[in-house]
């Protein structure tokens, strides 16, 4: 399984807070200060993807973890026995 | 940072705190009936904690229909053939109650209004959008399951004329006499303090379990809506019932997080640190094993040890609990050997993807992986009737905020909530705040203030305060329980709250919502531990090494937790068995 990498490309982030509102492991935090997110721990990250869903200006990276083999593979197995 | 406001009071008829699948369904129900509704979140819409839980919806109810074993709607069906009463004794008998496994001290009105109303409230979702309300893996979405379900309410609820606000924190209820009014809080975006007056307030807040050091519930799950309503008066029980699980990975590099049921994880063997089947053991002293348990270790455990897992769920956690009690666990956790589960098992749900990328900084195809138990859910909560009405007028809890658990749980106390909180809306006599509540009101947004312009300290700093509370709930209020601990917990919350909330500080919205998380953090560390010191037994989730033994000759009660004249007080109730009782 690859590493992930989550990232957030700071010059691209309009410091809206979301991704840190909704992660629900603090792997994403909001520096008030700077007025943006940043990575606090990725170690922490459980890929709920939440914060791609709700970032406005796709400044979230997320790579690595349930890649498009991974998800087709998995889908195919539930429609097989799902019929 | 300035806190500004109150500007004029907002006003509605229903107000719901919480925006999880509990308290949306309430507010759709609510806002169906004509009602003017205002939902609000802490956080941002509907992201909380349902979010994540809320796929599987069929999985709940269904303990011996796992994913690999090929499950499908029509045996999702299944399981409600019979008459109501026959679903209500299969669902009490196997344990899963509304809140799982603690076996008859449930409230058996609320629990026979789940078996009758689950199924028809889950095909109504597709009323709200949802397309597919039985899915147990929604294709594509291996970790945030409940977002198909979760994100077209939201809009829903939108479409028909619903108000929502988010990241409004609201930090307390409005008592006028013997009855809720409505709530005060504070706008993060506008920093803004804020009044809401409503003729009924359904709390929809979630669990607690990030009260815990070890736990998987996301961030924001800190017990808000029992700590607001313990402050106004209302009645909390079972606080005692926290819910473990024991699969939660317990590695440095990895997330703290469980593995998700999957047939990957059930292939693995248990180990101590010693390397012994340790599980084997206690399964055999206490008569945990099946009568076809095969105790092979090429069958997955449900196969392996003759039950289904969730009849099981807290056989593994006490078990793995005393071996690194005990001493016999590595690095405070036990062992969890995947080296030869084969390769397609992790492959045949999406749980098992997800399992894999939490261990993807693990090498766990060489190593056995660490895992201790942590903290999960909270059984017990605001107490309601079958209505679910709190013991104060006006004031509803629904979902993991009132009196139960569970995902059927939340989608039937929404709606009944909804719907009786609505029809007593209609006859409430309008709401006035009057001089008293004025200065209260005032009062608490200068204790807001105070807040805000105290100096930073690291011990008035609300992240360090969390993880004291954390660490003290974990080291004595945790899986097993003795009085000399809980007392010791006790000792360590009063220190924290007599020492430390004084010097609680906060540089802008955020910090100041963090600030009023921990101090409901404490109240409800403080209940859950005066709760568990209480029930001198053994039951389900609440276990005590000083009373190992369920007792029912002396406790077929409930536990309650209520503040009279400024104090935490406890009281028991006899249990009611209206329809079915232990042997």
């Amino acid at each position: 399984m690859p590493k992930i990498l989550l990232k957030v490309v700071e010059e691209s982030c309009i410091g809206c807070e979301k991704c840190a509102e909704v992660c629900p492991v603090l792997a994403l935090d909001f520096d008030e200060e700077k007025e943006k997110a940043f990575v606090m721990d990725e170690t922490a990250c459980i890929c709920c993807r939440q914060c791609l869903e709700v970032c406005p200006v796709e400044a979230v990276i997320l790579e690595g973890a349930f890649t498009e083999k991974d998800i087709l593979m998995d889908s195919d197995m539930i429609r097989r026995r799902h019929g | 940072m300035k806190l500004s406001g109150p500007g004029k009071p907002l006003e509605t008829d229903v107000l719901v705190v919480g925006s999880g699948m509990a308290g949306l369904r309430a507010a759709i129900e609510a806002k169906r009936s004509g009602l003017k509704v205002l939902l609000v979140d802490k956080s941002l819409l509907g992201r909380a904690s349902s979010s994540i839980y809320a796929g599987g919806l069929g999985l709940e109810i269904l303990p011996k229909y796992l994913p690999y074993h090929g499950a499908t709607e029509k045996k999702f069906a299944d399981y409600f053939n019979g008459t109501i009463e026959q679903v209500f004794k299969k669902m009490l008998q196997e344990g899963v109650s509304i809140g799982w496994g603690y076996p008859y001290i449930d409230n058996q009105r609320i629990l026979m209004t789940v078996a009758c109303d689950y199924k028809l409230r889950q095909d109504e979702l597709r009323d709200f959008g949802v397309e597919d309300p039985y899915s147990q893996h929604f294709i594509g979405r291996p970790v945030s399951m409940g977002a198909p379900i979760i994100l077209p309410m939201i809009d829903y609820f939108k479409k028909i004329g619903g108000k929502t606000m988010e990241k409004t924190v609201m930090t307390d209820l409005i008592r006028q006499g013997d009855r809720i009014v409505g709530a005060i809080g504070f706008e993060m975006g506008r920093g803004r303090w804020t009044v809401i007056l409503a003729k009924v307030t359904i709390i929809a807040t979630g669990g607690c379990a990030q009260v815990y050091k070890r736990t998987y519930s996301p961030t924001r799950i800190t017990g808000d809506g029992y700590a607001m309503a313990y402050r106004a008066g209302a009645e909390l029980w079972e606080m005692e019932m926290v819910g473990f699980c024991n699969w939660t990975i317990a590695e440095p590099k990895c997330p703290q997080w469980w593995i998700p049921f999957s047939y990957g994880r059930v292939s693995g063997k248990l180990r101590n640190g010693l390397g012994e089947p340790f599980f084997e053991r206690y399964a055999k002293e206490n008569g945990w094993l099946g009568p076809k348990a095969t105790l092979s270790d090429n069958d997955g455990m449900d196969k392996r040890y003759g039950k289904p897992l969730t009849e099981m769920d807290h056989y593994f956690w006490r078990a793995c609990s005393m071996e690194i009690r005990e001493g016999r666990g590595e690095n405070g956790a036990v062992l969890l050997d995947l080296r030869n589960v084969p390769e397609e098992r992790w492959y045949y749900e999406n749980d098992g993807i997800t399992a894999l990328n939490e261990m993807r900084n693990f090498d766990w195809k060489n190593r056995p992986l660490h895992i201790a138990p942590a903290a999960e859910k909270q059984a017990g909560g605001i107490y309601t009737d079958e209505y679910f009405k709190s013991n104060i007028e006006g004031l509803y809890a629904a979902g993991e905020a009132g009196p139960g658990l569970s995902m059927p749980f939340c989608i039937v106390s929404g709606a009944s909530a909804g719907r009786y909180g609505a029809w007593y809306s209609r006859e409430a006599a309008p709401v006035r705040l009057g001089d008293e509540d004025m200065k209260w009101i005032e009062k608490r947004q200068e204790e807001a203030r105070k807040i805000l312009s105290s100096e930073s300290s690291g011990m008035g700093d609300p992240r360090s305060i969390k993880k004291d509370i954390k660490e003290t709930m974990w080291n004595y209020v945790g899986t097993l329980r003795t009085e000399a601990e809980l007392d010791k917990g006790l000792q360590e919350l009063d220190r924290i709250e007599k020492e430390r909330l004084p010097l609680l500080f906060a540089k802008d919205m955020r910090g100041l919502r963090e600030a009023f998380e921990t101090i409901n953090m404490v109240t409800v560390s403080k209940a859950i531990a005066e709760s568990a010191k209480l029930r001198t037994e053994s039951r389900g989730m609440h276990q005590r090494l000083d009373y190992p033994k369920e007792d029912n000759a002396n406790w077929l009660k409930n536990v309650f937790v209520k503040t009279l004249q400024g104090k935490m007080q406890l009281f028991t109730r006899p249990v009611n068995l209206i329809w079915e009782e232990p042997e």
